[in-house]
């Protein structure tokens, strides 16, 4: 599979504060990709980046095979791009704004459009800034996928939604990408919104990407381990660096493996606790797996500091 | 293309409320232009209404304000700059976005202005040259500001910041523009260069530099530094390259026709009196300045043709030393070709009233109630030279050469209309109609008379008529009101023509204009119906490029200082004659031949206080005498003081030489004759004309500017040496007095000179009649020409003397003086001769008919006291 996006030593600072510092991220064809972090990570800049919003200080981007530098009516006619924060013409109805957007896409399926507009159930004669969030939202994105492009940039989406709207979004979403094959790059800073879509999963962190894998990959490297430990047993000083977010709560020892191998785990627990009278390994959501490398990198931060 | 007026119409979709207020103005604009709304009312309680004038007013700036804002905010909604703007992530090429607003801004916001302007010439039929040109104006000079706001516009990512950018360039113009002008005063600096071309050449330039700027930073991300530097950037290039390469003075004016006015200067016989060429020094505030002089010359010229007048302005000067070096200095200020500084004073020429008189009867008089005068008519000047310190400087040999321009200027008659409401008069560049006549004064409404002008007027246009460059064409227009019973025509007082306006900024402006006669004039019913209104417009024929150069003179003969040193003013309340006797006599007078600084403390004293008097006695006046006493031994020191002293000081040391001057002193006295003519008096007092005689003769040749006193032509008329005259007769054509006139008229052969000179200058002065300064009209001039026989001097007298509002103009005293000394009285007792009312009563018992000149009295007399006298064989 040809990359849709490519992204090499990408670094981008806001005055003196550096947002992304020598990112490196490829987004397969076809694939669903959750861009992740906390807020302030550098997500929405990573992605400014890519459309040529903001001007990268350094680092190569490529998007549809061309620089992002030079991204032209060209490449935007095979982009869709949604961001929670787009500027949208408020004054204009949702038909209006169809209407508006249609001229500029030869690919533009009308159909398809109408199809969206009664999945979407949108007012078509309501004006945009009489809609709620979550319908201009709605908006944006039937206009930025009536015309079926190969990459669709998602910011944000579900910010500010309720959770009955995110479900809509969200199962809409799964529909056209189970159907049309998209590539999308979706960014959210709560990876139970996206968990459901998630082919592959990118973790950024202060302007550097932490991790990146398949969800499957990710669901299968990630275990809870919980070990009752003996009266009296105190926990080793030195435990792997696969094993984070190490807590004790009176003779339970819990930390979540990020690598783990069966064998492996039984060898290091009896090797460091071999006292230890049992342990549990539980399977992790995404959430579960985003909120403990959540973790480990906040406290890391704070190490570092 | 069909991209761009997909967005062409998203465009109108969001602005159009913006554009159906622009439109309904613009209908607005076009119904007041029309008449069809705002329109001017007169009543006779309140004159012109100003009601509508706020919102008339009002409307042409909001359309100008529109045709700014409304391309910016159009521009802003989609800007180029915008990167987080929703067609930043659009497939819309940048190309058909620009497209898309200049369409817009063409189709919705240029081309209706313009339309607009079209419809309401063609409507009023207008000829279709004018119709064409004003809607090239239009669009001309709507273009520059609606694509530069535009191009500025697409600077900005929001309307916001663009909104701040304005007020950062608003509060900071007056910092810039005080720091560049110190820097170009400080530095020499010519940082823009001095052009003709500012206004719409720049304009463009500038518009120009920033749609490109506008285009190359819409390519990219471009910072905050880059916005602001290639602003400032292009806007010092833009302008300066304008100002050093377009050297063209755009829509300027042009003459009608130049070998016209050729023929007019070459046959004005014109030339430049060397003693009209003096050096004023000119007063600087700054004590530490560099003193400067200016040189003032005089091109005296025939009487032009009938309708014609010149007038001259210097265009380039140098003034050289011997050894071809120069002195620093010959700043010129050329103006425009009609210097109209203000309209309420309207210092009208003698030439102008010559010219036009010919659009009248011949006799009339003009008549103004309020006249403030003015300066030497057609000088020249030079400005800020630099003066030298003093020595040889001041002495050596200099001349003068300039170049001046003569420009030939003609009135005509343009309207001509009765004093009745609605009556009209076309003309070529526009009408003008009467009102009303406001015969008295009400509370809100002065006397006067009421009247509206249309005028085309076209920036573009180089035609004077129609131009509105230099004020405009209403200001080369003199309207007036002529009496043909009297003979009299009225110029207003004050001439407020932009009473109310309306339309000016399209191209047929309407004045509606409100003369007014300072309220001494009150227009009976019965004049109001004879009089007409009449109106006289100057048009410039042509400009003629003459060169003069100066014979040689030096600064020290040329140069006139300001009389009596600094800090004089006049004195309208002297001191008591007992009061000045008392502190003249507490003065400590010192020894005649004590110091010369105890001698000249004593005087500084003793000349305030002569000044306070402010009274030139007799040379036996007691205080003359003390003052003699220091002549003496400090003759040197009253000389030094004579060149800042005037009025009683300067009489006061001049008889104080008289009497207190030795015979070792006649040297010194007649050498400095040249200096101070007013020594002359001291020869004829002395009996030492005889020996002086050389030095009278080298003062009636030098050239320098002063007129000279009457002892000084009466040591020249002494000389009886031909040489002599032409001076003679310049000083008497410079100053023509009855006591001149008396004396030259001794010398043989001057007489039919004098009589000459007498003429024309009546000729040139009996046109105007001053309210306030009747001095003036019946002033040496009108003396001498009844002394000369001028019959139309009486006759101007007889018609003033008659005229209903004598008793109001103030000139009995003026006017009885001036009978008494040319017309025999029988009638009048010699003691009754000083009684303005019994001279006055007794003129008025006979009329300028009944009077013949008498060359052998010089008089005037009754032709039946000539006739009785023939019968008996009495002269």
């Amino acid at each position: 599979m040809k990359p849709m996006i490519e992204i090499c030593g990408l670094r981008k600072k806001f005055k003196k504060t550096p947002a992304v510092d020598g990112l490196n991220l490829v987004v397969p064809e076809g694939a669903v990709t959750a861009f992740l972090g906390p807020n302030g990570a550098g997500k929405t800049t990573t992605i400014k980046c890519l459309l040529n919003i903001h001007k990268p200080d350094g680092g190569m981007l490529n998007v549809l095979g061309v620089d992002s530098r030079r991204l032209g009516p060209e490449e935007f006619r095979k982009i869709g791009y949604v961001s929670e924060n787009q500027e949208l013409p408020l004054w204009m109805t949702v038909r209006q704004f169809m209407d508006y957007c249609r001229p500029m896409y030869p690919d533009w399926d009308g159909a398809f459009a109408v199809k969206l507009l009664k999945g979407f159930e949108l007012p078509p004669d309501v004006k945009l800034k009489a809609c709620s969030r979550g319908m201009r939202m709605k908006a944006a994105l039937l206009c930025s996928l009536a015309y079926r492009p190969k990459l669709v940039v998602l910011d944000e989406p579900f910010s500010g939604l309720d959770p009955l709207v995110r479900d809509e979004f969200i199962r809409g979403m799964l529909e056209l990408t189970d159907n049309e094959g998209w590539t999308v790059l979706i960014s959210s800073h709560d990876i139970a919104e996206v968990e459901r879509m998630a082919d592959r999963v990118a973790i950024l962190h202060r302007g550097q990407l932490q991790l990146e894998d398949t969800s499957d990959n990710l669901q299968a490297r990630f275990r809870t381990v919980e070990i009752v430990l003996n009266e009296g047993a105190e926990s080793p000083a030195k435990l792997p660096e696969t094993w984070l977010n190490v807590e004790l709560a009176g003779r339970r020892l819990r930390f979540t493996d990020s690598r783990f191998d069966e064998a492996g785990l039984n060898h290091a627990v009896a090797t460091h606790f071999p006292a230890a009278k049992q342990f549990n390994v539980m399977p992790m959501s995404l959430r579960e797996i985003f909120v403990a490398l959540a973790r480990t990198y906040r406290l890391n931060g704070l190490a570092s500091q | 293309m069909n991209l761009v007026l997909h967005q062409f119409r998203k465009d109108v979709r969001q602005f159009r409320y913006y554009l159906a207020v622009w439109f309904g103005l613009l209908l607005l604009d076009l119904a007041v232009n029309l008449g069809w709304a705002g329109q001017v009312v007169y009543s006779p309680d309140r004159g012109f209404d100003h009601g509508a004038n706020t919102w008339t007013a009002m409307l042409p700036r909001a359309l100008w304000v529109l045709a700014a804002i409304l391309p910016s905010v159009v521009v802003l909604t989609d800007s180029p700059t915008n990167h987080e703007g929703f067609l930043a992530t659009r497939p819309l090429p940048k190309r058909v976005l620009y497209l898309a607003k200049l369409l817009f801004i063409l189709a919705l916001i240029v081309a209706p202005w313009a339309l607009s302007e079209t419809v309401h010439l063609a409507w009023l039929g207008l000829p279709g040259w004018v119709v064409g040109r004003a809607t090239f104006e239009r669009v001309l000079f709507m273009l520059p500001v609606a694509l530069g706001f535009s191009a500025y516009a697409a600077l900005w990512p929001t309307i916001g910041r663009w909104g701040r950018s304005l007020a950062i360039i608003t509060g900071g113009y007056v910092v810039v523009g005080i720091t560049v002008s110190l820097l170009e005063q400080y530095f020499q600096w010519d940082l823009f260069g001095h052009s003709k071309a500012p206004g719409v050449v720049g304009a463009y330039a500038f518009a120009l530099a920033l749609l490109g700027f506008a285009a190359w930073h819409a390519r990219g991300h471009r910072g905050v530094l880059v916005r602001w530097g290639g602003l400032i950037l292009i806007t010092w290039a833009s302008q300066a390259a304008v100002s050093w390469l377009w050297r063209w003075d755009t829509f300027a004016l042009r003459p009608v026709d130049s070998a016209v006015a050729g023929s007019v200067v070459a046959g004005s016989g014109w030339e430049i009196p060397a003693r009209s060429l003096w050096l004023q020094k000119v007063q600087e505030t700054d004590g530490a300045a560099q003193p400067h002089f200016d040189i003032v010359l005089t091109p005296k010229i025939q009487p032009p043709p009938p309708h014609d007048v010149v007038e001259w302005s210097g265009t380039a000067v140098k003034l050289a030393r011997e050894d071809g070096s120069e002195i620093h200095g010959g700043a010129v200020y050329p103006g425009g070709v009609f210097n109209v500084n203000n309209y309420w004073n309207m210092n009208y020429q003698p030439s102008d009233f010559a010219a036009w008189a010919t659009e009248f009867p011949p006799g009339v008089l003009f008549r103004q109630n309020n006249y403030y005068g003015s300066g030497e008519p057609g000088s020249v000047s030079f400005h800020r030279f630099d003066l030298p310190a003093g020595g040889a400087e001041l002495t050596e040999p200099l001349t003068v050469q300039a170049g001046l321009e003569a420009r030939v200027f003609q009135w005509h008659k343009i309207a001509d209309l009765p004093l009745t409401p609605g009556a009209t008069s076309t003309d070529e560049f526009g009408s003008w109609k009467f009102i009303a006549a406001q015969p008295k004064p009400q509370p809100y409404v002065l006397a006067g008379l009421y009247l509206q002008r249309r005028q085309i007027e076209l920036a573009t246009a180089d035609n004077s008529r129609c131009s509105d460059a230099q004020n405009g064409p209403l200001s080369r227009m003199s309207v007036m009101v002529y009496d043909p019973l009297r003979q009299v025509v009225w110029l207003p007082d004050s001439f407020a023509f932009n009473s109310v306006t309306r339309s000016t900024h399209t191209a047929l402006a309407q004045y509606f204009i409100q003369l007014e006669f300072n309220s001494h004039k009150v227009f009976s019913p019965a004049e109001i119906a004879r009089c007409r209104l009449v109106v006289i417009e100057k048009t410039w024929v042509g400009s003629v490029p003459e060169t003069w150069s100066s014979p040689a003179f030096t600064i020290d003969e040329k140069l006139a200082v300001p009389p009596g040193g600094a800090g004089r003013v006049a004195n309208n309340n002297p001191l008591p004659r007992p009061e000045f006797n008392h502190r003249i006599a507490a003065l400590k007078v010192p020894a005649p031949d004590a110091s010369r600084r105890d001698v000249s403390l004593y005087l500084l004293d003793f000349f305030r206080l002569v000044e306070a008097e402010r009274f030139s006695p007799g040379d036996n006046y007691p205080y003359i005498r003390q003052l003699a006493t220091f002549v003496p031994a400090h003759l040197d020191l009253l000389l030094d003081g004579l060149p800042v002293m005037d009025g009683a000081s300067r009489d006061a040391v001049i008889s104080a030489i008289k009497l207190g001057a030795t015979e070792a002193q006649k040297p010194a006295i007649i050498a400095a004759l040249q200096k101070e003519p007013d020594l002359a008096e001291v020869l004829f007092a002395r009996g030492w004309v005889d020996d002086a005689r050389p030095e009278i003769l080298h003062l009636a040749q030098t050239d320098s500017r002063r007129g000279l006193p009457p002892s000084a032509l009466r040591a020249i008329v002494w000389l009886q040496d031909p040489q002599t005259y032409p001076r003679l007769l310049a000083e008497f054509e410079g100053n023509p007095t009855l006591a001149a006139d008396d004396l030259l008229r001794t010398v043989p052969g001057l007489e039919p000179e004098l009589d000459r000179i007498v003429v024309r200058r009546w000729q040139n002065d009996s046109l105007m009649l001053r309210q306030n300064n009747g001095w003036a009209m019946f002033d040496e001039t009108f003396r001498l020409a009844l002394r000369h026989g001028q019959t139309s001097a009486l006759q101007r007298a007889y018609l003033v003397l008659n005229d209903p509002d004598f008793d109001q103009m103030n000139l009995s005293y003026a006017l009885a003086d001036a009978f008494t000394g040319a017309v025999q009285m029988p009638g009048v007792k010699a003691s009754d001769r000083r009684n303005n009312q019994k001279v006055l009563a007794w003129m008025r018992q006979h009329r300028a008919e009944d009077f013949v000149y008498n060359p052998a009295l010089r008089k005037f007399v009754l032709q039946s006291s000539l006739a009785a006298a023939s019968t008996t064989g009495n002269p």
